[in-house]
């Protein structure tokens, strides 16, 4: 290294060139920094998606688990000339024969259930909710045998939809 | 600048960079990515497991008997049995039959009677009337006797409580049992109290044995 060249550097930084440093600085910065907000944005609604889904195929689930092996739709039923017909509350018998409700409560966003004995006793709403956040719920009842339901749910723009064959007699 | 002042900055260049990706790519593993894939996996599990029985019925249909037999659908393990318990009146052949799906952390298992009436000659298409099928997220192991009684003795309970519900019909008269499900409509939440008159009519147009 040269005597000129080594007591340039011994002198430090101007400066101008501090402010060259700061101005190329913050230009990386900005251009990561808009980079970064920008993914962070997408990861984000990314997120809000998979919680929507989510919650919707954790209701469908639970839903479609007590539903499938039930024995009869009681509500909604068919219209008059038989065709199909949607609501936003489904009632039917289960498994053990009693009756159990799913039903969604707008000002809440929620699905709950509700069980009812097929005889003396009280209803009893479950103390959690099914689902929760969902913007819309409908029950549509598809077969004349009242055996055959859709569920369509919604959230967040999105649409789950599945139909179930109630299997026992 | 010295070869310090360089490397500080190459470090600090670093750091500004990899910081914010690290921590968005770590985001990614959270919780709730993890918790989508595993109703995922629940979803494809009770899926296969309703394929087991639905195959262990198809094979009653062409003909086959007594078996435990072993499949993958999708990656996901899945087995059925078909646990033969006795005649009925009409010489058809009672089973039991067992199927069951696991994927690692989840496990679902289906239960199902099923009566295989022969046609004769011998063709393929056996009838087969299946009956109260029932399902279980317990991890009852469908190839070991006694689990297999405990998942029967499980549904069971169940079974008593529909015969009760079933008796309790056949026992009342469709006036008091229309007055029983009424009395239910101010209990109900509002949702459901609003349909509930309709919800009766079918409940009593339905009821076992209809007494006047």
């Amino acid at each position: 290294m040269s005597r000129d060249t080594d007591r340039m550097l011994r002198r430090g930084a101007t400066f101008v060139e501090i402010l060259v440093g700061a101005a190329i600085f913050a230009v990386i910065m900005g251009i990561v920094g808009s980079w970064f907000f920008a993914q962070k944005r997408q990861q984000e609604q990314f997120l809000r998606i998979t919680e929507s889904q989510d919650r919707m195929q954790q209701a469908l689930w639970k839903i479609i688990q007590e539903v499938k092996t039930g024995r009869q739709i009681i509500w909604p039923r068919l219209n008059a000339d038989k065709s199909p017909r949607t609501d936003s509350r489904m009632v039917f018998k289960n498994f053990r024969g009693e009756i159990a409700a799913y039903y969604y409560v707008p000002s809440a966003r929620e699905i709950r259930r509700c069980l009812i004995p097929n005889g003396p006793g009280l209803p009893v709403v479950d103390p959690t909710p099914i689902g929760r956040g969902i913007d819309g719920a409908s029950f549509t009842v598809m077969a004349v045998d009242n055996k055959l339901i859709s569920v369509n749910l919604s959230a967040n723009r999105l649409h789950f939809v599945d139909a179930v064959r109630l299997v026992n007699e | 600048m010295n070869r310090r002042g360089i490397a500080l900055m190459v470090v600090l260049g670093l750091l500004a960079v990899m910081g914010p990706l690290v921590f968005f790519l770590s985001s990614f593993g959270s919780s709730q990515t993890r918790q989508a894939v595993h109703y995922h996996e629940r979803l494809s599990t009770e899926a296969v497991a309703w394929s087991a029985i639905e195959a262990g019925i198809a094979n009653l249909q062409g003909g086959g008997g007594a078996g435990t037999y072993n499949g993958t659908i999708q990656g996901l393990q899945m087995t059925y049995s078909l646990n033969p318990t006795g005649m009925g009146m009409a010489s058809q052949t009672l089973y039991n039959v067992f199927g069951r799906s696991t994927s690692p952390g989840q496990q679902y298992a289906f239960l199902v009677n099923c009566e295989q009436y022969p046609v004769s000659p011998p063709t393929p298409g056996n009838l087969v009337i299946p009956h109260h099928f029932w399902g279980t997220l317990q991890p009852f192991d469908i190839t070991y006797a006694p689990d297999c009684l405990s998942m029967e003795n499980a549904r069971g309970v169940d079974l008593l409580a529909l015969e009760q519900t079933r008796a309790y019909e056949l026992g009342t008269t469709q006036i008091a049992y229309r007055a029983e499900m009424t009395a239910k409509q101010a209990q109900l939440p509002a949702e459901l109290a609003a349909i509930w008159p309709s919800v009766t009519d079918v409940l009593v147009a339905q009821k076992s044995c209809p007494n006047p």
